[in-house]
């Protein structure tokens, strides 16, 4: 169950970009996870809005693009200013 | 390839909706939305805060002229029990010591300690592996410009160890005659990134209905490659051969590929 800590990596890493980019809220994330990157999607998709509660990406969608290879790739982010 | 700094990352070209200012800098590709929205392109590997620490533990461990192993199986598979019957003569020639990391106690470390090993405890507590932080902070404690080698025993797992780069040379992966054919192709990332396959346990394959052919078939498709010892620190068998493997693989004549890890990939 290592899904935890890495979402916890995301978010922390997606709220840096954030306040850099001098953002409010983070309304939706998108993740690429390859089928060998060592991640269960299911589980990550389950432990997000725990690993989110409490940041700028409480509210935040997650959408996980699928791959074949190893892939775990912070792909985009919507943000707002409100 | 893109333009401004040679990276891989073809799409954020691509997309010529985005702004011009380059995603490495302090301004991210950014498009903007209707309702106030924006997107902005981020295109980075989730996998790079362990990596840039593994990254220094290799330079750290390639400066103290240090070989790592990294060894990783299930629960049960008999890491320690080989260990504990391997180092020990290992140790005659070459001054070693293990990391090994386990949700609680230090049972394993001091098996180690009493087969003769130097040996560390690492509790990962609720973590499934171990992370590159984890074994940083924890050679900073065993004093390596006194080692040659450093052997990390992984947490018992199949799975997540083999996510996490911890800045090994090589990455040894075991399984047991009882675990059956069919485990390299359901866990193909621990097997297709290992340097060198052990199968452990071979003394018990008269009880075992195991099929040798189809095992070794199954390990091939997964890993073309590595080196398959199969031995029994029950019998002795095949510890000979996997000394001088280890002994042939710390020798430099076989300079890995650390690029081919899974957390690299970019």
């Amino acid at each position: 169950m290592h899904e935890l800590s890495l979402a916890m990596d995301l978010i922390e890493r997606a709220e840096e970009i954030a306040r850099r980019e001098n953002a409010k809220r983070v309304r939706q994330i998108e993740v690429e996870i390859g089928d060998l990157s060592g991640i269960d999607r299911e589980s990550f998709a389950f432990v997000f809005p725990e690993a989110a509660s409490n940041s700028l990406l409480s509210e935040a969608l997650l959408v996980i693009r699928t791959s074949s290879g190893r892939e775990f790739q912070f792909v985009s982010m919507e943000v707002d200013d409100v | 390839m893109c333009r401004d700094c040679g990276c891989s990352t073809v799409k954020h070209r691509l997309l010529s909706d985005f702004n011009t200012s380059h995603h490495h800098g302090p301004s991210l590709p950014t498009l903007t939305l209707p309702n106030n929205k924006r997107r902005i392109s981020v295109e980075e590997s989730l996998f790079e805060k362990n990596q840039n620490l593994a990254r220094k533990n290799r330079q750290w461990f390639k400066s103290q002229k240090l070989v790592v192993f990294n060894v990783m199986s299930s629960p049960g598979a008999g890491k320690t029990t080989l260990l504990c019957k391997l180092l020990p003569k290992l140790a005659l020639d070459h001054r070693l010591a293990v990391v090994v990391g386990d949700q609680e106690t230090s049972i394993d470390a001091d098996r180690l300690k009493t087969a003769g090993v130097v040996a560390f405890q690492i509790n990962t507590h609720s973590a499934c592996h171990l992370d590159a932080k984890r074994v940083m902070d924890a050679v900073g404690q065993l004093g390596l410009d006194q080692l040659d080698w450093l052997v990390i025993e992984n947490v018992g797992n199949r799975v997540c160890p083999a996510v996490f780069d911890l800045g090994e040379n090589f990455r040894i992966a075991i399984l047991s005659t009882t675990e059956g054919e069919e485990k390299p192709l359901k866990y193909p990332v621990l097997f297709s990134e290992a340097d060198l396959i052990i199968i452990s346990k071979s003394d018990l394959l008269p009880h075992l209905d195991l099929n040798q052919t189809t095992l070794l078939a199954n390990l091939r498709k997964m890993n073309p490659n590595a080196p398959i010892i199969t031995c029994s620190s029950k019998s002795g068998e095949g510890l000979e051969q996997l000394a001088d493997e280890l002994r042939y693989l710390a020798s430099g004549k076989e300079t890995p590929d650390v690029s081919r890890y899974a957390n690299t990939h970019t």
